[in-house]
């Protein structure tokens, strides 16, 4: 999916939570979105998936305005507990099944076996860090063209990160791109391409990440914190 | 997962440990190699930074592509005994530029291999 | 997608509901079958048919308000708080996600009313009776000589009473979903205001009918008030549930504010 960002602003009150925002992110690249709380990665990332319209500007995927067709291509992964916890595992599944017609069934079963999850649980009876496991294998067991994924390793311990980044290259599709928002960089820059450093509701730097090692003899962590100082 | 420095590009890093490992027998030569996907896995990277690194290792020599079928290593023995040498080389280098940096002479240098190499065999 | 959306609504609530519904009919039943010892002469099974009567009341009125509160809990819980980063995610069409809360929530309050319909039912033993009620209706049409469509209006109006409630409080959570913090307080808020603003404009619409040059309508035979009256009440409805629909839909679209 191409995801192109034009002159985008979103304002809330007088305060700019994004401005001016001009992006154009290529299929199949693996993106990390780096920046602190409050520097409108989060409103970057409501914006893309249509949950709120911005103030200025556009955003077009695939040629489209966020919507009915980009959620149905959009595999989105937020950072919170988002599903309903009265549910049992196989009716999540049969849930995004129903509506998602990308969701592959044999892949969610698959995960879901390898990641050891009781299907027949309420999902309120299972532990935090197994629920936050059963909602990255609903959002990656879609072939879709797009997929945001929100600190998809914030509340897990480190075996459990280290499953998810191998989930993550392990479905990867050459054909989707990847947004992984994140402050824990230093645990995913293998596994990324592309970095976008944004604060401020600005984005101050879009480059690979062999770009930026080779130029600054860094990693992305230590040249990031290093930035981050600076504004 | 495979240990990388973070201050440097992955894909180089990629190449010299496949490279290593070519060398040590881990991948025999004419072996067919594991998908990128199946590496890039096991190592914690991106399949695109194991993509470029494939290329590289083609660009070397050390690899060939077979059309679909897949990559394997390079036949060419004599090639691989030479990148040995190369490598073996280079490490000699660093060992000695290190030791000599500690005020070691070429006769203490000597000893300090000899009791290492003895020890291993005790 | 709507059919998808209502079976997934059907699915949950019915769940939920089913259970509760299953025990309040038991108690209903119960207190219906004591409430037939009213005929004994012996004084305490009167009395006991006296509280149930008081007991069956208390449960079919308790049978509206726990159904109304499940859509409404339902309502809130799946659209403005965590789960709604799935709802409003989901390929569909804001409007299409209020409309089958709004299907499947009208539909469910059907099934107090139907009970309680029932319940009133059961008390019409003899079938005279029926032919009394039937030939009395009749004199009443022929008498009144209101047009048929009147009574349309009044069923109609019994059914989308419940819409509009749940409209109404749909609105109120839209509008306290706006807040960042305290968000249920502020949708009650918004609620006392949209109780506030109807019935505001209920004594306006009447004061200005009044005043109007319908005075003499007053004295117009009585039935044709109540045709009026009913035809006022009925546009009044179906305006208020437009109103409150689009107010809905536009918040959901372009106001969301999840956390």
């Amino acid at each position: 999916m191409k995801i192109e960002i034009m002159n985008l602003s979103k304002k809330y009150g007088s305060l700019y939570a994004l401005q001016n925002v001009n992006l154009t992110l290529g299929q199949g690249r693996i993106v990390g979105l780096l920046g602190p709380n409050g520097s409108g990665k989060t409103t970057l990332i409501k914006l893309l998936n249509g949950l709120i319209q911005p103030t200025q500007g556009q955003i077009l995927m695939d040629g489209q305005k966020p919507g009915v067709y980009s959620k149905s291509k959009i595999s989105y992964l937020p950072d919170k507990t988002y599903l309903n916890s009265q549910m049992t595992v196989e009716q999540l599944v049969d849930l995004f099944g129903d509506f998602y017609a990308d969701f592959n069934f044999s892949k969610a079963d698959d995960l879901l076996k390898r990641l050891n999850i009781p299907v027949q649980q309420k999902l309120k009876t299972l532990s935090k860090g197994t629920q936050e496991k059963v909602q990255l294998a609903l959002v990656m067991s879609r072939e879709a063209e797009a997929y945001i994924l929100d600190e998809p390793i914030g509340g897990v311990d480190p075996v459990g990160r280290d499953y998810i980044l191998q989930t993550i290259i392990s479905q990867y599709n050459r054909n989707a791109t990847v947004i992984i928002s994140t402050h824990l960089i230093s645990d995913v820059e293998n596994v990324l391409d592309d970095v976008i450093m944004i604060k401020n509701g600005g984005i101050f730097l879009y480059d690979s990440v062999e770009n930026i090692r080779e130029r600054e003899g860094k990693s992305i962590d230590e040249m990031f914190k290093e930035v981050m100082r600076w504004y | 997962m495979w240990q990388m420095d973070s201050n440097r590009p992955i894909y180089i890093q990629l190449v010299e440990r496949i490279i290593k490992e070519i060398i040590a027998g881990k991948y025999q030569p004419g072996e067919k190699m594991p998908t990128v996907r199946e590496l890039a896995e096991i190592a914690r990277v991106n399949p695109n930074t194991m993509q470029k690194a494939f290329s590289q290792l083609e660009q070397k020599g050390m690899l060939y592509t077979d059309r679909t079928v897949g990559r394997y290593v390079t036949q060419d023995q004599a090639k691989i005994r030479e990148k040995g040498k190369q490598l073996a080389r280079q490490l000699g280098e660093k060992f000695l530029a290190d030791m000599r940096a500690l005020g070691l002479t070429e006769d203490e240098i000597m000893e300090v291999l000899k009791t290492l190499m003895s020890g291993d065999k005790a | 997608m709507v059919l998808k959306l209502i079976k997934h609504e059907f699915k949950y609530l019915g769940r939920y509901l089913l259970l509760i519904w299953a025990g309040m009919i038991l108690m209903i039943v119960s207190q219906r079958l004591l409430t037939e010892l009213r005929e004994s002469q012996n004084t305490i099974w009167q009395l006991v048919s006296g509280t149930a009567f008081g007991l069956l009341f208390f449960t079919l009125a308790a049978m509206f308000l726990v159904t109304f509160g499940a859509i409404v809990m339902r309502f809130y819980q799946n659209m403005f708080s965590g789960e709604g980063y799935l709802t409003f995610t989901l390929p569909v069409k804001a409007s299409q996600i209020v409309f089958s809360k709004l299907f499947t929530g009208a539909v469910f309050m059907l099934v107090p009313l139907l009970i309680a319909g029932l319940v009133l039912v059961s008390y019409i033993r003899a079938p005279e009776t029926w032919y009394l009620l039937y030939s009395g209706f009749i004199e009443f049409m022929a008498e009144s000589d209101l047009p048929i469509y009147v009574l349309v209006i009044w069923g109609l109006s019994i059914v989308l009473a419940p819409v509009l409630q749940l409209l109404e409080f749909y609105t109120a959570m839209s509008l306290g979903q706006l807040a960042n913090r305290n968000k249920i307080i502020f949708s009650i808020i918004a609620y006392i205001g949209i109780y506030v603003a109807k019935q505001f404009l209920g004594v306006i619409i009447w004061l200005s009918l009044l005043m109007g040059n319908y005075v003499e309508k007053i004295e117009m035979y009585p039935f044709q008030v109540v045709k009026y009256a009913s035809i006022i009440g009925f546009v009044t409805t179906i305006s208020l549930i437009v109103i409150n629909w689009l107010i809905v839909n536009y918040l959901c679209k372009n106001k969301l504010n999840l956390e």
